[in-house]
C-alpha cells in the first residue's frame, strides 16, 4: 500500500469517524442511550464547542505536518476536517440561536452587545461561513489565488473560537490555555523564518 | 429573584429548567411573590437581585 493510499483510504475514513464521534454520542444522547447530564443543552454546547477547537486546531497543523514528517498526501483530510469544524459551529450557533434565545433577534442583539463573550463567538461563527461556503472544488478553482487569502480568515476565526472559550469559562481556564498554547506554536510555523527551517 | 436586573454575566430574564429544552421567562420572586415579597419589603430589588 503506497502512502498515499494509506492517507486516502484508511487515515481518512478513521478521521472521518473520530470526527464524528461527538456528534453520534450527541445524538445516542438525545435517542436517551447516553446520560448527557443536569444540563443536556449545556452538554450540547460544551461538547460541539470544544469540537470545533479540536478541529480547527488539527486542520491548523496538517500543513506543519505535511511539512516536518514530509507526508504531503495529510493535505487530503484538510477540508473534510475543516467542514466537519463548521458544522459543529453551524450546531453550536444554533442550538445557541434557537434553544437559548428562541430565535428572537431582539434577545440576540441584546445579549451579544452586553456580552462580550457572545460577540466574540458570533464573529467568529460569521467568519466561518464564507470559508464553509468557498470549501468545494469548483470555487477553490474559481477564486484562484484569492482562495488562499480568505482561507488565511480560519486563524482569526481560531482565536476568536478560543478567545471565546476563555471568556465563556469563568474561573479555571486551564483547558482554554492548552488550545491557545497549541494555537500559537502552530502559528509560529508560519513565520516565514521558521518556515524555511522545516526544509 | 428579580428578572429584570441582569447578573453581570447574564440576563436573569428567561430560565431553562431542568428537563425543559426551551428557557421560559422568569417569574419576580421566582413565581412566589404572593407568598414571599412582604419578606422584602424595604429592600433595594435593583441590587439584591
Amino acid at each position: 500500500m503506497t502512502r498515499l493510499q494509506f492517507t486516502t483510504r484508511l487515515l481518512k475514513p478513521a478521521a472521518f469517524l473520530a470526527a464524528l464521534g461527538p456528534a453520534l454520542w450527541l445524538a445516542l444522547g438525545v435517542l436517551g442511550r447516553v446520560d448527557l447530564g443536569a444540563d443536556p443543552v449545556k452538554t450540547f454546547q460544551v461538547t460541539t464547542g470544544l469540537t470545533i477547537l479540536v478541529l480547527l486546531l488539527v486542520t491548523l497543523a496538517i500543513s506543519p505536518a505535511r511539512k516536518i514528517l514530509h507526508w504531503s498526501e495529510l493535505i487530503r483530510l484538510r477540508r473534510m476536517l475543516g467542514v466537519f469544524a463548521f458544522g459543529y459551529t453551524l450546531a453550536h450557533a444554533l442550538i445557541y440561536f434557537i434553544l437559548d434565545q428562541s430565535l428572537d433577534l431582539a434577545l440576540i442583539w441584546e445579549d451579544t452587545i452586553k456580552h462580550p463573550r457572545i460577540a466574540v463567538g458570533f464573529v467568529a461563527f460569521l467568519i466561518l461561513i464564507p470559508l464553509a461556503l468557498t470549501s468545494t472544488d469548483g470555487m477553490i478553482r474559481r477564486l484562484g489565488k484569492r482562495w488562499g487569502r480568505l482561507h488565511r480568515l480560519v486563524y482569526l476565526a481560531t482565536a476568536l473560537g478560543i478567545l471565546h472559550y476563555l471568556m465563556v469559562q469563568k474561573l479555571d481556564l486551564r483547558d482554554g490555555l492548552v488550545f491557545l498554547v497549541v494555537f500559537v506554536a502552530l502559528m509560529l510555523f508560519r513565520i516565514p523564518a521558521v518556515k524555511g527551517q522545516l526544509g | 429573584m428579580n428578572p429584570a436586573v441582569d447578573h453581570p454575566r447574564w440576563s436573569q430574564a428567561r430560565e431553562r429548567r431542568l428537563g425543559e429544552v426551551f428557557k421560559r421567562k422568569t417569574l419576580p420572586f421566582n413565581g412566589y411573590a404572593d407568598e414571599v415579597a412582604s419578606m422584602y419589603a424595604g429592600m433595594d430589588l435593583a441590587k439584591n437581585f
